[in-house]
C-alpha cells in the first residue's frame, strides 16, 4: 500500500521539475488528465504510463515541430469539481492540447473550458453521449460512445434470449445516460424493463435492491456504472442465489473488479475494448508497457497510447501548435492503432464500435468462445 | 493532635483566577459536628468544593487525619475517608435507589460488603428500603436528601461534608434530617455541616465558624454563637 | 409475502450494522455530551485493522471463520485502544472548553483518520481477504446465508452483554452515573477520566467489530465507507433516543427497516432510500428530539 503513496510523491516531484524545465527551453506542452486519486485511480495509473511512452518515443525521435514535448499531468479524481479545476489548471499552464479523460462526469464540465481556450482534447475512455452533445467541436472520442456500447449489449441480450431486464446505475452522467439508452433500446427491441434502479455512490449494501430484482424476475441485470459498486452488486446478487445473466458496462472494466468480487464474477459479461492478448500487436505492447512502467497494462492502456499518437500525429500534420489547425488535422485522422482503427465521424466520435462483450473467468476477461 | 480529623491551614482558592476563599483555617475534631455558617455567597459551598478537590487550592494545606490531601483528585477522597454530600443532593435520578447506594460504595470492590452497608443505610432510612427498586427522581425532596446522605454513608466515611441538607425542605422534614445528623454523630461519624439555616444548625452543632466574603470572621462554641445577639441579627436573621 | 419477509431480513441485517455503530455514538454522547464525528471513521479503521490481521496471519489463520473471529477480537482490542487514544489526545484537553471547540476537534479527528487511510490505500477499494463462502439456507421464502446469521446473532449477543454490563456491574453503573452527573460521580469516588476512557474503548471496539463484519460481508473496504455509516449511525442514535443504549439498538434496526422498505415502495426507486433515512432524521429532530426511548433532553449541543 505504501509503494503507491511513494510513487505518487515521486510523480509530483518529477512533474514539478518538468514544469520548471519547461519554462526555460523550447518545448510544446501537452496536458494529461485522468483520475490519479480516488476510487477510479487505477484508470489514471494504467493510462499515464502509455501516454508517457508515446511522449518519450517522440522526444527520442526529435520531438514535434522540432520541439520537445513536455507532459503536464493533472488529476480529475473522476469528479466533476476536480475535473473543472484540473482543466483550468491545464489551460492556464499553457498546454496546446490535452489527452486523457476517463470519467464522463469529470469530462463533461471540462469541455467548455477547453473549448473556450481552443485547446483540442482527445478523450481516451469517457464516452457518455452527453459529451457528444456538449462538445464545442474541439473534443474527439477514441472510445465508442454509450450508443455503440448499448448496441453491443442488445446483441448479447438477444443472443442469450433475455426477455426481462433490470438496469442499475449510480446516478452520475455516464451511468445514468447509459441506463436511459439501454432501457429505450431494450424496449424498442421488444423486451421488458422490469426494474430500473439508481444507487448512491459509495453505498455498500444492495440487499434491498437485490431482493427487488429477484422478485421482478429479471432474466438479466445490467450494471451501467463503475467497478466498485459493480463488484458489490455482483457479489450480493450471486450470494442471494440469483442465477440470471449479469452484464457490466465498460465503466466496470478494471482489474479491481476481480480483486474485490473474487470468483463470484465468473460468467458475468463486461463490455469493453478487445483485450490486449486478443489483439495482433497486443503482446508486443504489453512487453513494451511493462518495460517502460514496471506494471502490466490495464484495459485502457492501449487506447491511451493510440489517443496520444493520434494527437501528436495531428500536431505534426497541422504543422503548427495553433488549436484550430490541430482540430482540423484530427478530423482527417486515419490511424491503425493497437486497440483498433481510429477515424472520426462528423460528431468527432469513433467510426464503428470497438466494444465487444467479454466474459469474466479466472480473474480475467476474455473473448467468449463461440 | 490525633483527635483532629480535618485540619485546614491558610487555604485560599477560587474559580479561574477569581479568588473566593481567603486564608481559611479551621479544625474539625473527631466525633464532632462543626457548622460553617454565612449568608448566601459567603463562600460556604466553595469551601466544601475546595476541601473535596472539586476546585483547586491555590494556597494552604488541607490534612485529613494527618494525611495531606491538598489538591488530590476528588475521586480519591472517599477511599481516604471523606465524603462530600453536595448541595442540591445530586442524586442519580434515572437510576434506582439501590443503584444510587451501590455507587456510593464505588470504591468498594466486594459486593457483599456493599450489600451489608446498604442494609445499614436501610436501617437508618427505612423509606429507602421500601422504595429501593424505584428511580430516584420519584422521591420527594426530603427522601432525596436521605438518599444523598445514605449514598454518602456507603463509603463508610470518617468525615462527612454536608452541604445545605435542609435546603428547600418543609420544617418537619428539616427536623427529621437534623435528628439523623444527631444519630450519625452518636454512631461516631464526624460532620462538617454547611448551612444557611444557621439557627437550626447551631442547635445541632458543637462548634461553628462564621464565613463572610470568603473569610472566617468568627468562630466559637455553638451555644456561645447562638447566644450572641449581633450574630443572631446579622447572620441568622430574625425569626 | 416472500418479498416482504426477505426485505425484512435485509433490513434487520443492515440495521445490525447501524446499531453496532450507533451504540458507540450514543455511549459517548451520553457520557461527554459530545457528538463524536470520528466514530464512523473508527468503524472504517476497524475494518482495515481486521484486514491487516487477516493478511499478516493468513498463513496460520486462513481466510475462513477462524481468521475472521481472530480479526474481530484483534481489531476490537486495537481499535478500542485507538478510541481511547483519540479521546486522550483530542478531547480530554478540551473537557472544559466550549462544546463547539470539541465538535470541531471531532471533525478534525475524523479527517485525520480518513486521510491517513486514503494515503495508505491510495483511495482504492481493498478486497477483504476473508472467504466465508456463499453457503446459505432457505427458510421458507427467505434465503439467509451463514454470515448473515452470524452477524445477526453476534449483534444480538453483543447488545445483550453490553446491556448486562451497563445495568448490572459497578463500572456499568458508573458509566450511567457519569452520564447523568459528572460532579456527583467524582464525589462517589468514580474516576471520571477512567470511565470516559472505558466508554471510548467499548464504543470503538463495537464499531471495529462492525467494520470487520462489513469487510467479511461485503467483501471490500474503502477509506470513505465510514462517512456515510457515521451519518446513518448518528441518525439511528437520534431515532432511538441519543444517550440511550437500548435506543441505539432500536434506532439501528428501525433505520435498517426504514431504509430497506423506503426504497421498495413501488415506482419510487432505490435513489430515494437516503431521502427516507435523512427525512426520518429531520422528522425526529423537529418533532421528537428525544427519540423513541430517549429521556428528556437536558443538554443542548
Amino acid at each position: 500500500m505504501r509503494s503507491g503513496t511513494t510513487k505518487t510523491l515521486a510523480l509530483v516531484a518529477v512533474f514539478s521539475s518538468m514544469a520548471s524545465f519547461a519554462a526555460a527551453a523550447d518545448t510544446i506542452k501537452i496536458g494529461f488528465v485522468a483520475p490519479i486519486t480516488g476510487a477510479a485511480a487505477s484508470f489514471g495509473k494504467e493510462t499515464v504510463g502509455a501516454v508517457r511512452m508515446v511522449v518519450a518515443k517522440t522526444n527520442a525521435g526529435g520531438g514535434v515541430l522540432g520541439e520537445k514535448i513536455v507532459l503536464v499531468e493533472t488529476d480529475d479524481a473522476c469528479d466533476p469539481t476536480q475535473g473543472t479545476a484540473a482543466a483550468s489548471k491545464l489551460v492556464s499552464s499553457g498546454v496546446i492540447a490535452v489527452v486523457g479523460g476517463m470519467c464522463s462526469g469529470a469530462v463533461v464540465p471540462a469541455l467548455k473550458i477547453y473549448g473556450d481556450a481552443h485547446v483540442p482534447f482527445v478523450i481516451v475512455a469517457a464516452n457518455s453521449t452527453k459529451i457528444v452533445a456538449a462538445n464545442p467541436g474541439n473534443a474527439f472520442l477514441v472510445n465508442s460512445t454509450g450508443d455503440a456500447q448499448t448496441l453491443t449489449a442488445m446483441t448479447l441480450f438477444a443472443q442469450k434470449g433475455i426477455k426481462t431486464l433490470a438496469v442499475v446505475d449510480e446516478g452520475d452522467a455516464f451511468s445514468a445516460d447509459l441506463s436511459a439508452i439501454a432501457q429505450t433500446q431494450f424496449k424498442a427491441s421488444g423486451g421488458k424493463v422490469v426494474d430500473a434502479e439508481t444507487t448512491a455512490k459509495g453505498e455498500q449494501d444492495f440487499s434491498a435492491l437485490v431482493t427487488r430484482i429477484t422478485a421482478a424476475k429479471a432474466d438479466a441485470v445490467y450494471w451501467t456504472a463503475y467497478q466498485d459498486g459493480g463488484a458489490l452488486l455482483v457479489k450480493q446478487l450471486r450470494r442471494s442465489g440469483y442465477q440470471g445473466l449479469i452484464a457490466l458496462s465498460d465503466g466496470s472494466n478494471a482489474p479491481d473488479l476481480f480483486t474485490v468480487v473474487g470468483s463470484a464474477v465468473n460468467g458475468a459479461y463486461v463490455f469493453g475494448p478487445t483485450p490486449l492478448k486478443d489483439l495482433p500487436r497486443g503482446a508486443a505492447f504489453s512487453a513494451d508497457f511493462a518495460a517502460a512502467t514496471g506494471d502490466a497494462p490495464g484495459n485502457y492502456s492501449a487506447l491511451a497510447y493510440d489517443a496520444a499518437e493520434v494527437l501528436l500525429d495531428a500536431i505534426k500534420a497541422a504543422g503548427t501548435t495553433e488549436g484550430e489547425a490541430i482540430v482540423k488535422a484530427l478530423k482527417g485522422t486515419r490511424y491503425e492503432g493497437i486497440a483498433g482503427p481510429i477515424a472520426f465521424t462528423e460528431k468527432n466520435t469513433l467510426v464503428g464500435s470497438n466494444f465487444i462483450a467479454l466474459v469474466a473467468h479466472g480473474g480475467a476477461l476474455s473473448v467468449p468462445q463461440k | 493532635m490525633p483527635d483532629t480529623v480535618l485540619d485546614v491551614q491558610n487555604l485560599s482558592a477560587g474559580y479561574g483566577g477569581i479568588r473566593v476563599l481567603h486564608d481559611i483555617s479551621l479544625k474539625v475534631k473527631k466525633g464532632r459536628v462543626v457548622a460553617v455558617l454565612g449568608t448566601n455567597g459567603a463562600g460556604k459551598t466553595s469551601l466544601l468544593r475546595a476541601l473535596s478537590g472539586l476546585i483547586a487550592a491555590e494556597q494552604g494545606i488541607i490534612r485529613l487525619m494527618q494525611r495531606e490531601i491538598t489538591n488530590i483528585p476528588a475521586h480519591k477522597l472517599p477511599a481516604a475517608g471523606m465524603v462530600h454530600v453536595p448541595e442540591g443532593r445530586h442524586i442519580f435520578g434515572t437510576m434506582t435507589i439501590r443503584e444510587n447506594l451501590e455507587l456510593g460504595a464505588f470504591t468498594v470492590a466486594d459486593a457483599r460488603t456493599r450489600h451489608e452497608r446498604i442494609d445499614k443505610v436501610f436501617e437508618i432510612f427505612p423509606i429507602l428500603a421500601e422504595r429501593q427498586g424505584q428511580d430516584a427522581h420519584y422521591l420527594s425532596g426530603g427522601q432525596q436528601q436521605m438518599l444523598a446522605i445514605g449514598r454518602g454513608l456507603m463509603a463508610a466515611p470518617t468525615l462527612l461534608l454536608l452541604d445545605e441538607p435542609s435546603m428547600g425542605l418543609a420544617p418537619i422534614m428539616v427536623k427529621e434530617i437534623m435528628v439523623i445528623i444527631d444519630r450519625l454523630r452518636e454512631s461516631g461519624i464526624t460532620i462538617l455541616l454547611v448551612e444557611q439555616n444557621s439557627r437550626v444548625a447551631l442547635r445541632h452543632a458543637d462548634y461553628g465558624y462564621l464565613l463572610e466574603l470568603g473569610r472566617i470572621v468568627r468562630e466559637g462554641c455553638a451555644a456561645e454563637l447562638a447566644r450572641d445577639d449581633s450574630i443572631v441579627r446579622t447572620y441568622l436573621g430574625e425569626v | 409475502m416472500g418479498f416482504f419477509l426477505q426485505q425484512l431480513m435485509n433490513g434487520l441485517i443492515l440495521g445490525s450494522f447501524y446499531a453496532l455503530i450507533a451504540l458507540g455514538y450514543t455511549m459517548v454522547f451520553g457520557v461527554l455530551k459530545l457528538l463524536n464525528f470520528a466514530h464512523g471513521d473508527i468503524y472504517m479503521v476497524g475494518g482495515f485493522v481486521g484486514l491487516l490481521i487477516l493478511k499478516l496471519g493468513s498463513s496460520w489463520l486462513g481466510s475462513g471463520w477462524l481468521g475472521v473471529v481472530v480479526a474481530l477480537f484483534g481489531s476490537a482490542a486495537l481499535v478500542g485502544a485507538l478510541g481511547m487514544l483519540i479521546e486522550r489526545v483530542a478531547y480530554r484537553p478540551l473537557r472544559q472548553a466550549p462544546r463547539l471547540s470539541v465538535l470541531i476537534t471531532a471533525l478534525a479527528a475524523s479527517m485525520v483518520l480518513n486521510s491517513a487511510v486514503l494515503a495508505l490505500t491510495g483511495g482504492r477499494p481493498v478486497a477483504f481477504p476473508a472467504d466465508l463462502g456463499f453457503v446459505g439456507y432457505d427458510l421458507g421464502p427467505i434465503h439467509i446465508s451463514v454470515i448473515q446469521m452470524a452477524l445477526l446473532v453476534s449483534t444480538l449477543i453483543l447488545m445483550l452483554v453490553l446491556e448486562l454490563f451497563v445495568s448490572r456491574t459497578q463500572y456499568g453503573r458508573a458509566m450511567r452515573a457519569v452520564s447523568y452527573d459528572m460532579v456527583a460521580s467524582r464525589l462517589m469516588g468514580i474516576d471520571v477520566s477512567q470511565i470516559v476512557s472505558l466508554t471510548f474503548f467499548l464504543g470503538s471496539a463495537l464499531a471495529a467489530i462492525g467494520g470487520v463484519f462489513a469487510g467479511s460481508y461485503y467483501g471490500s473496504l474503502h477509506f470513505f465507507m465510514g462517512f456515510i455509516m457515521g451519518l446513518k449511525a448518528f441518525t439511528a442514535a437520534v431515532i432511538g433516543g441519543i444517550g440511550s443504549i437500548p435506543g441505539a439498538m432500536l434506532g439501528g434496526l428501525t433505520l435498517g427497516l426504514l431504509e430497506t422498505f423506503g426504497s421498495s415502495i413501488p415506482f419510487i426507486g432505490s435513489e430515494w432510500r437516503d431521502v427516507a433515512v435523512f427525512g426520518a432524521l429531520i422528522f425526529f429532530l423537529v418533532l421528537k428530539p428525544t427519540g423513541i426511548l430517549g429521556k428528556t433532553m437536558v443538554e443542548r449541543i
